[in-house]
């Protein structure tokens, strides 16, 4: 039985070929990057900063309401750019080109309660390699959520709208606590005594957080601690609010996939593009959301091409889409309310015990992969020996 | 511009970013930064047709050096910061800098140099640099060769020599194509004025023979040469011809080499075709250029880099496995987990590097 993927089946020339045009596309684009790049995450960078001066100083005067609403929208904004179109996309090393040390992906530090080293393992690493591989990729649900039939259904998952609702208001944090994989205290597979040690750097990095949004600048306000502290907390939710959104539409929509481990067995390049195309879904929008999603809504662009500038995924777009079509592959997109209302759907579908018997989800990445492993089969092992 | 105490600047670094810091400083004076060295064009001279200088005033973070040491300049070009050395030639302490660039025919930061920056603007400076200068005491006799614009550390160690010892015994013996080549002429002779002991001797190849090295043409210029402690820096051409008369009476101690500058890539060289590991970004390509920077460059990787001539330690990383030669001295490298700087290295075996 075939996954209902809504991609035809390649053969493996195909495979190679569809892969050798993405190649050439991201060469393409690497060779392009110059002046104009550079210039636009600088310009982005200075958004960010003077938006913070503009927000935190509104809010210095927050006993107004004007004040208060535009010091806490501003400050929503700027904390919402910083995190997504800048960065994320230079910790992914999008800029590393530029041999700027202040925006080299190393070394970069966001303004997040995650510290961006964990993020490099976690997210840079583990989900951008083994994206929507189950039992690899941690993104799946996050630990806390059942999004898929392919996960297992336990009790805890009933409570999935609730647990999702907690994790849109608190995303920054709990997002913190992601590489800790607390669901796995539950299991036995990790004891109270690891996860305290793991969690020293993340405590270090929350501190600061805390003491910057609501000690630092709550007293240095004066008089005005309250308005100030409040209008962090809720610029904080914004972000939270808004990543959670644009960040579950990215691999949680309708038509996502995701694999068995095996499909990571002599993968090659044509078919980890194929896993990244049908593990992610797009979203439409005009520029100013493309912004404000940092080029997230091109999730399927920075999938296949993590490590190039977020803002050339727009342009590129245009031609993944156009080699999609002539391979016959299914090219994930839609407008916001449109895919964020499936991933709603799938938090409520999937708190209940629904599953799917399923024999081969691997779709299209399958043929290949069926051959290499009958030459494993233990079973043709044993004839043999 | 008040400069800022260093425990100050410590516990200022550990709340707020530099790079903030600087960008709010920058609104009020772009000389204004928390450590980085910046300073502004004074003044832009042309020395001959091919080598311009610039007198810069520094900010209060720029540390000083010794004649001879050459400074890193940093500037971004078409979106992207690139470093190059560049000579020193002002004495040492001096409230303002001078230093001499030569245009390089493909050079991208010698060429935009020479074409954009002019007086008043405000460049960054990076690592000063250089093993090149005069050990504590001087030396009674010393020979100082230069070839084409060799002659810049040449000049500054010059200077420092005779303002330590005013009646040294000095002979320059600078090599050149024509007399309009010759850089720091004036200023040099107006030394031979002051320092009775200073000989200078110019060598141009418009000349015919003698404007050519030669063991006879070095006698010829100084007879006594096999007595003096040498400094050269100059074309590779010179520099071996030099080296090896100088090992073949076997006074190769006595002779002291600035290479930096004019290594140029030997198109000649095998290139050694070894596979290369990038650990972290999960990169595997086969080495295709001389150094495993370029090659890394090639393949589409971008490594951290600064001034690609083993100096500013930039691009160093840590090598988990294989083989790498130093491509300035040749030393061979074999241990696992070693800092190389991978600008001047060269892979002799499949290489893993953490990058």
């Amino acid at each position: 039985m075939k996954f209902s993927s809504k991609s035809r089946e390649l053969s493996v020339d195909e495979v190679s070929a569809f892969g050798k045009e993405l190649d050439a596309l991201r060469k393409e684009t690497i060779g392009s990057l110059g002046k104009k790049d550079a210039d636009y995450i600088y310009a982005v960078r200075n958004f960010v900063r003077y938006s913070e001066i503009a927000g935190r100083s509104s809010l210095m005067l927050g006993w107004l309401p004007p004040f208060w609403l535009a010091g806490t929208a501003l400050l929503g904004v700027s904390k919402i750019v910083e995190n997504m179109e800048l960065g994320h996309n230079v910790i992914h090393g999008q800029y590393d080109w530029m041999n700027d040390p202040t925006l080299r992906g190393s070394t970069y530090e966001w303004d997040h309660p995650c510290p961006s080293e964990n993020w490099r393992h976690t997210h840079n690493y583990m989900h951008h390699t083994y994206t929507n591989v189950r039992g690899m990729d941690h993104d799946i649900g996050y630990g806390a959520l059942r999004l898929f039939p392919e996960q297992k259904w336990e009790p805890r998952f009933a409570l999935n709208p609730l647990v999702a609702a907690f994790l849109a208001v608190t995303f920054e944090w709990t997002l913190s606590l992601q590489p800790l994989e607390l669901e796995k205290l539950i299991s036995k597979e990790k004891t109270f005594s690891q996860v305290r040690e793991e969690f020293t750097i993340i405590a270090a990095k929350m501190r600061k957080q805390l003491v910057k949004d609501y000690a630092f600048f709550p007293i240095l306000a004066g008089p005005m601690f309250l308005p100030v502290i409040t209008g962090n907390a809720v610029a904080n939710v914004i972000r939270n609010l808004w990543t959670f959104g644009i960040i579950f539409c990215g691999h949680f929509t309708d038509d996502v996939e995701t694999f068995p481990i095996e499909v990571l067995d002599n993968e090659s390049r044509g078919q980890w593009y194929l896993r990244q195309l049908h593990g992610s879904g797009n979203l439409d929008g005009g520029k100013v959301f493309h912004l404000m999603s940092g080029n997230l809504s091109h999730q399927i662009e920075h999938h296949l091409f993590p490590d190039i500038p977020g803002a050339r995924y727009a342009e590129m777009a245009i031609k993944v889409r156009e080699i999609c079509e002539r391979y016959g592959q299914h090219y994930n997109t839609g407008r916001f309310t449109k895919q964020f209302s499936q991933v709603v759907g799938r938090i409520f579908k999937y708190a209940l015990p629904f599953g799917k018997k399923v024999e081969s989800v691997v779709s299209n990445v399958s043929p290949i992969l069926t051959k290499g492993k009958k030459r494993l089969d233990p079973s043709i092992e044993k004839n043999a020996a | 511009m008040t400069s800022l105490n260093p425990t100050v600047s410590r516990v200022i670094g550990k709340f707020i970013k530099e790079d903030w810091l600087d960008f709010v400083f920058a609104h009020v004076n772009p000389m204004l930064t928390l450590n980085r060295s910046m300073a502004k064009v004074v003044s832009v001279t042309e020395e001959t047709s091919d080598i311009k200088r610039f007198v810069l005033s520094p900010n209060q973070h720029w540390a000083s050096f010794k004649a001879g040491q050459f400074v890193s300049v940093r500037v971004m070009l078409d979106g992207v910061y690139v470093e190059r050395c560049y000579s020193l030639v002002s004495a040492p302490n001096e409230p303002l800098i001078e230093i001499a660039v030569k245009r390089q025919p493909h050079g991208k930061v010698s060429n935009w140099m020479h074409d954009t920056l002019s007086v008043g603007d405000v460049i960054e400076l990076g690592d000063v640099g250089g093993e090149f200068v005069l050990p504590a005491a001087v030396p009674d006799k010393l020979l100082l060769i230069a070839g084409g614009s060799g002659v810049t550390p040449i000049y500054s160690l010059l200077v420092q020599a005779l303002s330590e010892r005013v009646a040294l015994d000095v002979v320059v013996l600078y090599y050149a194509n024509t007399a309009d080549d010759l850089a720091f002429a004036q200023e040099m002779r107006e030394l031979t004025a002051k320092h009775p002991g200073l000989r200078l001797q110019f060598a141009l190849a418009s000349d015919g023979d003698i404007g050519f090295f030669s063991q006879e043409q070095l006698a010829a210029a100084c007879t006594d040469f096999e007595d003096r402690t040498t400094y050269i820096c100059g074309p590779a051409g010179l520099m071996s011809a030099v080296t090896s008369v100088w090992k073949a009476l076997g006074i190769e101690a006595r002779l002291t080499k600035e290479v930096f500058g004019f290594i140029t890539a030997d198109p000649d060289a095998s290139i050694s075709e070894m596979p290369i590991t990038l650990q972290r970004s999960q990169q595997e390509f086969i080495n295709s250029k001389s150094s495993l920077l370029e090659s890394a460059e090639a393949a589409g990787a971008r490594p951290a880099h600064g001034c690609r001539t083993g100096v500013c330690k930039t691009c160093s990383c840590t090598k988990v496995s294989g083989v790498v030669r130093d491509l300035l001295t040749g030393a061979i490298d074999d241990q696992p987990n070693t800092q190389i700087r991978i600008c001047i290295s060269e892979p002799l075996s499949a290489v893993t590097l953490d990058i």
